[in-house]
């Protein structure tokens, strides 16, 4: 460490300081000879045409009515229309308790001496921004299409409900991880409970609410089912390792939209009148173990990278085995696969797209079905619906990656 | 040696895993021939018993052709073939609203009916032999004659013959394709097939210019060219009819309760249509009617007695089947008529013009 201090000379060594203006900067990189001058403007040109073309067509030349028309099924599917009040509940709630995490979450961080000063309010803001950008342009987007001032309210005071939960949560002393664990179990459960209890069966879910549903569910449920394949992969029994093996090559040898196909027919391969799922639930279940497979070799690769000396450090301490993998092995490995683990879940959050053809009608399928209604037939209105459902995928996707940065700056991958 | 041991191990192993698999292909195999039988005598007449179990019925639907099978914006399917998954409903169940749809996809639909995830398919499917015979479906009364056809940009194609050497925008992986190629290759005429992945995407192409003309079928395109903004009459239809394509519902093959029970449903539109009654005066006809044929027909009770076929349905099933959706004439009217398709075959046989619909006596 004594090497690379700074000596008091070192000042005099740091390279000359260069004012890099706009132009000079474009002037270096884009037109700094004959032939990178000719890309630049070959690109240029092809490259603000599409820009202007797409922009038109996104404030100019687009009917938007289909999609304003059919911003509730684009939403919901067709979740019955006396019974919203339950969505809007189930959003107030996780708003407020996300909020309530998140202001908790922030107090951990903050207890904990290695976690850099808390930055200003200004930085705080931008940093928000940073993040919350595409989610903000996804709201924007849908705020403008229903014009309705009660959805502006109810937004509105969505956004305030998650402001408070965080303040609320910064103040209330005493957080640990535990606690917010605990807490957000008892959210997810609350949500489904609001969603599910006494209300419409889940088949008449659609659109969004059934894209979200779907990839956090499986999502949840593919994360530990994939840890403990990975485990059962690198474990010494052979009867574990054979099993887990087997289940990981076979789910990961066949299509996705061949499971999920499969998954329609399982009633011809139970006995009858026995344990019969919805078809929600079968595709939620497919996704999962689909993904698990999956999850399970990406941190295979976590494992593999934790040296060996670790292990035997762990060993040496006195750890049994469960406590070796819960407090050395899991968390430097889960600190080494966090892109490609989120570069999965955003892989199958796309891939619930595919559930439309076991008859499910997720955001694509619904915006597709506009089309075809007699106010909107044979209009040529295909473009919008799909920018519609492309502006929501992107929002979701791309918020997701920017959050697994953020992870990854905080966990410091690629640092070591 | 060992390495030898371990070899013959792993060989063992995977012969004992290929017995495993071809024991369970085996299964799979006699399964696939005798499992729609047996499968169906466990619950032969049990669609019936399971419907009203459920309290609901499982219908598949399309979801999004016009007219037939559409979700509006506030997310109720509603459409010709709709309508008859509601009388269904109203016949078994008495409610109309009583119904689950499951959207699905052409080559899935039969499938997902041999499963037993619907109970019916009113799916614009086209009535064939193969349909009825390999894929094990039962096709009830026919619903709707449509047929096939061609559109063209008024003025430059006036018969078949102009387009010979043209670009016609089709939906793949359907009959459409295989009856124009056949349709063109009997008159000794060429085209290029652009194949669309649906029937949306073919008609932009056809609308955008993509290629000269669009065949589908007559009841689509017609809806299209009565509703083409720019200019009404700016499209012909050529009067080539390429196919015939008779739709109605399809129940599963050996449930012969349940079969009947959708074709009547089916008639009971047709008969309500013949009487003259309809979702309005139903229940005037009920209290009011003289008419022997009404009466039996509506299950009114004449001289202490109610007529009742036994058909596994309430003695009043026409009744709720009028009250939730009317009679033929209405259905058509409230979905495809507004297009501006006029009734032809789809008319009564009784009517004048003659069409086909035909209803057995209800005695």
């Amino acid at each position: 460490m004594a090497a690379i201090q700074p000596s008091p000379s070192s000042n005099d060594l740091q390279p000359p300081y260069t004012r890099t203006t706009p132009l000079s900067w474009v002037l270096q990189n884009l037109f700094n000879n004959w032939y990178n001058t000719v890309f630049t403007l070959f690109f240029g040109v092809i490259l603000s045409y599409a820009a202007y073309r797409g922009l038109r067509f996104f404030f100019v030349t687009a009917r938007w009515e289909i999609v304003e028309t059919n911003l509730t099924n684009l939403m919901v599917g067709q979740f019955p229309r006396n019974e919203l009040e339950r969505v809007w509940a189930a959003l107030f709630l996780l708003g407020g308790s996300g909020g309530f995490i998140a202001g908790q979450a922030k107090q951990l961080s903050t207890q904990d001496p290695t976690s850099p000063p808390p930055s200003p309010g200004r930085e705080q803001i931008l940093d928000f921004v940073r993040r919350a950008w595409p989610f903000t342009i996804l709201v924007l987007f849908l705020l403008r299409l229903s014009r309705s001032t009660t959805i502006m309210l109810l937004i509105l005071a969505l956004v305030a409900l998650t402001g408070a939960g965080r303040l609320i949560g910064a103040r209330i002393p005493g957080a640990s991880p535990k606690r917010i664990t605990i807490f957000a179990l008892a959210t997810a459960c609350a949500t489904l409970l609001l969603l599910l209890f006494n209300g419409p069966p889940s088949q008449e879910w659609g659109g969004l609410l059934l894209t979200v549903f779907l990839s956090t569910v499986s999502i949840l449920a593919s994360f530990p089912l994939g840890i403990l394949l990975a485990l059962g992969r690198r474990s010494s029994l052979p009867a574990i390792r054979f099993v887990c093996v087997g289940y990981i090559e076979v789910i990961r040898g066949v299509p996705l939209i061949t499971l999920l196909l499969l998954s329609t027919i399982l009633k011809l391969f139970l006995p009858p009148n026995s344990f019969d799922p919805n078809d929600i639930t079968r595709a939620a279940v497919v996704l999962a173990l689909f993904t698990a497979a999956y999850v399970a070799e990406i941190m295979r690769g976590g494992f593999q990278a934790i040296p060996q000396g670790q292990i035997e450090a762990a060993q040496a301490l006195g750890l049994v085995p469960i406590q070796t993998i819960r407090l050395i092995g899991l968390p430097q490995a889960i600190r080494k696969v966090v892109p490609a683990l989120v570069g999965q879940f955003i892989s199958l959050l796309k891939d619930t797209s595919l559930v439309s053809i076991i008859g499910l009608s997720d955001i694509l399928k619904v915006s597709r079905s506009f089309t075809s209604q007699d106010d909107f037939v044979g209009k040529g209105l295909t473009a919008e619906t799909l920018a519609a459902a492309c502006l929501v995928y992107w929002a979701l996707c791309f918020t997701m990656s920017k959050e697994s940065k953020r992870l990854e700056e905080r966990l410091g991958v690629g640092e070591r | 040696m060992r390495k030898r041991q371990r070899v013959k191990r792993i060989g063992a192993l995977f012969l004992l895993f290929s017995l495993v698999f071809t024991a369970c292909s085996d299964d799979d195999d006699q399964s696939n021939g005798a499992q729609p039988q047996n499968g169906n005598q466990d619950q032969a007449d049990s669609t019936l018993k399971e419907v009203k179990r459920k309290g609901k019925l499982t219908c598949g639907t399309e979801g999004s052709v016009p007219g037939f099978s559409t979700v509006n914006s506030d997310g109720d399917h509603e459409g010709f073939d709709v309508d008859f998954c509601k009388a269904i409903a109203a016949a078994v169940l008495g409610d109309p609203e009583k119904v689950e749809y499951r959207e699905l996809t052409a080559s899935n639909r039969f499938t997902l009916l041999q499963a037993s995830e619907v109970d019916v398919l009113i799916r614009n499917t086209t009535w064939t032999a193969k349909r009825d015979g390999a894929e094990s479906g039962n096709f009830a009364a026919t619903t709707f004659y449509d047929s096939q056809g061609i559109m063209v940009h008024t003025g430059e194609f006036k018969t078949v013959e102009d387009l010979d050497n043209s670009s016609i925008c089709l939906i793949s992986g359907t009959t459409t394709e295989a009856n124009i190629a056949a349709y063109f290759a009997a008159k000794n005429l060429k085209f290029d097939p652009r194949s669309y992945e649906n029937s949306d995407s073919a008609q932009e192409a056809f609308q955008s210019g993509s290629c000269d003309a669009w065949s589908a079928d007559r009841s689509r395109l017609v809806g299209v060219q009565k509703n083409w903004l720019p200019e009404p009459g700016a499209l012909t239809i050529l009067d080539d009819v390429l196919s015939k394509e008779p739709l109605g519902p399809v129940t599963r093959d050996g449930d012969t309760q349940w079969s009947d029970i959708v074709n009547w449903v089916v008639f009971a539109t047709i008969n309500a249509e013949e009487l003259g009654i309809t979702q309005e005066n139903v229940d005037d006809m009920i209290a009011g009617s003289k008419d022997s044929e009404v009466q039996r027909f509506l299950g009114v009770e004449v001289d202490g007695t109610i007529f009742n076929p036994k058909l596994g349905l309430p003695t009043d099933f026409n009744a709720q089947v009028i009250r939730a959706v009317g009679n033929y004439s209405e259905i058509y009217k409230r979905n495809i008529g507004h297009s501006g398709l006029e009734r032809g075959l789809n008319n009564l046989w009784t009517a004048e013009p003659r069409g086909l619909l035909y209803s057995p006596p209800y005695i």
